[in-house]
């Protein structure tokens, strides 16, 4: 008899790579996409509209060999923050003086994905600023809860959950964690970190942090590669 | 950045509520729907959304009219004979009990949507033929209440004098808004008919020779879009970048489309030197349609990133294919070994039209 129960995939096979897997060069790929995003954030001032700096972005993501992206560039400015992936930004925004933005993008360099996202603010704006700061500590603080206990994918996102509420956040899960892998990781598995239920090796995995105001409209996103203490310093 | 996740899973599905149905001209009827929690479902002018029937099918409409608070999702959607929605509509008109009646939607999705213009003074032109009509007025309605300066002219296509079922709304604007015009047109020969007469991009191509500070909006059959984009591009001077089309036909179903879309054969040598023709469904890209026969990844979902669609064209082919835009040829020129024919698939909407293309599917590495 031929069974037709699904077959539940375990952790080796989500967390297979290609031929061309490389730590050395992820994490070359990883580091290139972290000075990426903070030059491309340098070059973004006030008064700014959004499609433009969406260009600028690409045009400077080219000009450093990464104009591949296994995902689209994506700048969004004040209210296009709580934007989730995948969703039109609201035409036209152009960045205040006290405003806030995030920047993402996914380049692929060789044959090796990059994944990484920042938010950033223009001013002095309190709230603005504890969110930026906030998306960042919660990704840290998810990490260590991922290093210390040893938590499942399903559980570092509840905890993500619980961060954000804490410090007065909504947590939005249309954005939780993929694997990053020698392009394409799609290859491998398109879903989600959160939901997993075993707890993710070291450099395979990305881990989102989009948190949004619960009233007002903005947000902040950050995420980087699931790694250990030494590679944040 | 989350992984690429289908629409479906991205926004979820809601309920709703027919609100009111009625027909709309001879072949054409308007839902509404209305959502019963009081939420607004949040989407911008231009965007689409899935409605779940209850038989299972699913079909893609665009909203007709700009988000407004409080009011119903308004649908236009043109009756097609054997259609399983339309047999569903025709129903719906003759069933006094339907009002209340739930369904399932999905979305918003969609990026034809209100742009900003450069200037001011630059001008805006849409273009729509049938039901098309419903995404150009809610863009039209948002460029309005944008307080958009620069000329807005709107161009209808139609078969016949009383496929204009609202026209009196887009005269009642003209008059009120000094920088609005509408111009219906009919192609046919009809003789009640005493205005325009062609295909809508003739109209807007002869009216405007320049377009070179234009945004141009295009919704409606597959083959129209696609003669407007290369027509107005290449005669008028219009930024590729600032042409706008759903990627789409509205009214076709996302699970029906290779069977209600028009046929079209492409001719493929793949990697290994091996020839094939495939039949595939008109009003998609080709990336789409080769992705649906396991020929490519299209890892990045169409967003010209990722360059895993790349292709080569046929040399007497690339001539019918409108050129690549600026991005397109940054990233054909990023990958490695790159050659002229190359193009990307995303970047290439399938009409009948391009029955018999001739691509290669080449063997280099990006």
């Amino acid at each position: 008899m031929i069974s037709t129960q699904p077959v539940t995939p375990t952790q080796s096979d989500l967390e297979k790579s290609g031929s061309a897997f490389d730590a050395e060069q992820l994490l070359k790929v990883r580091q290139m996409t972290r000075d990426a995003i903070h030059r491309i954030a340098q070059a973004i001032r006030p008064g700014m509209l959004e499609e433009d700096a969406v260009e600028m972005a690409k045009d400077m993501l080219a000009d450093a060999n990464m104009v591949r992206g296994w995902h689209d560039v994506y700048v969004r400015f004040g209210p296009n923050t709580t934007k989730t992936f995948g969703a039109p930004s609201e035409p036209g925004i152009v960045l205040g003086s006290d405003d806030i933005f995030f920047i993402d993008i996914g380049p692929v360099w060789k044959q090796w994905e990059g994944d990484g996202g920042d938010t950033f603010v223009t001013g002095s704006n309190p709230g603005m600023r504890r969110c930026a700061d906030d998306a960042r500590q919660i990704f840290h603080a998810v990490r260590q809860y991922w290093i210390e206990q040893g938590a499942t994918g399903k559980e570092l996102y509840n905890f993500a959950c619980q961060q954000a509420e804490q410090r007065g956040w909504k947590l939005n899960l249309d954005l939780s964690g993929h694997r990053i892998a020698d392009f394409p990781h799609a290859s491998v598995y398109e879903g989600a970190l959160a939901d997993v239920d075993f707890s993710p090796s070291r450099l395979l995995w990305v881990l989102e942090i989009h948190i949004r105001h619960p009233s007002e409209p903005y947000g902040a996103f950050f995420e980087d590669l699931l790694l250990e203490d030494d590679y944040f310093i | 950045m989350t992984s690429l996740k289908p629409p479906g899973q991205i926004a979820g599905q809601r309920t709703v509520a027919i609100h009111h149905i009625e027909r709309l001209g001879s072949d054409a009827v308007m839902l509404q729907l209305g959502i019963p929690d009081g939420t607004a479902l949040s989407y911008e002018a231009g965007q689409f959304i899935a409605i779940h029937l209850p038989c299972g099918a699913t079909r893609c409409y665009s909203m007709a009219h700009r988000q407004q608070a409080g009011a119903p999702l308004e649908f236009h959607i043109r009756l097609q004979p054997q259609g399983v929605f339309s047999q569903w509509l025709v129903d719906a008109l003759n069933d006094a009990k339907v009002l209340g009646r739930t369904l399932s939607i999905s979305g918003p999705y969609g990026d034809c949507t209100w742009r900003p213009l450069q200037s001011s003074a630059d001008m805006t032109i849409l273009l729509g033929g049938g039901t098309g009509i419903a995404p150009l007025t809610a863009l039209l309605e948002e460029g309005l209440a944008q307080e958009t300066r620069g000329p807005i002219t709107l161009y209808w296509g139609g078969r016949q004098p009383n496929d204009f079922y609202c026209a009196a709304y887009f005269e009642a604007l003209a008059r009120r808004h000094q920088n609005f015009r509408f111009v219906p047109v009919v192609d046919t020969q009809d003789t009640r008919w005493k205005g325009r007469r062609g295909f809508v991009q003739d109209g807007a191509a002869d009216d405007f020779p320049n377009l070179t500070k234009a945004n141009v909006y295009a919704c409606g059959s597959p083959i129209m879009v696609s003669s407007a984009r290369q027509k107005l591009i290449t005669q008028c001077g219009l930024d590729p970048d600032r042409f706008y089309a759903d990627a789409f036909e509205p009214s076709v179903s996302i699970r029906d489309d290779a069977r209600s879309s028009p046929r079209l054969r492409v001719q493929l040598q793949l990697a290994d030197g091996s020839e094939r023709i495939v039949q595939v469904a008109a009003g998609t890209s080709l990336m789409s349609a080769l992705r649906a026969e396991g020929l490519m990844q299209g890892i990045c979902g169409g967003q010209k990133s990722c360059g895993s669609c790349r292709i080569e064209t046929d040399a007497a082919w690339s001539a019918h294919l409108p050129p690549p835009d600026r991005i397109e040829t940054r990233l054909l020129a990023a990958l490695s070994d790159p050659r002229p024919a190359d193009r990307l698939a995303c970047q290439i909407h399938l009409t009948p039209a391009l029955d018999g293309l001739r691509i290669a599917i080449p063997d280099r590495p990006l």
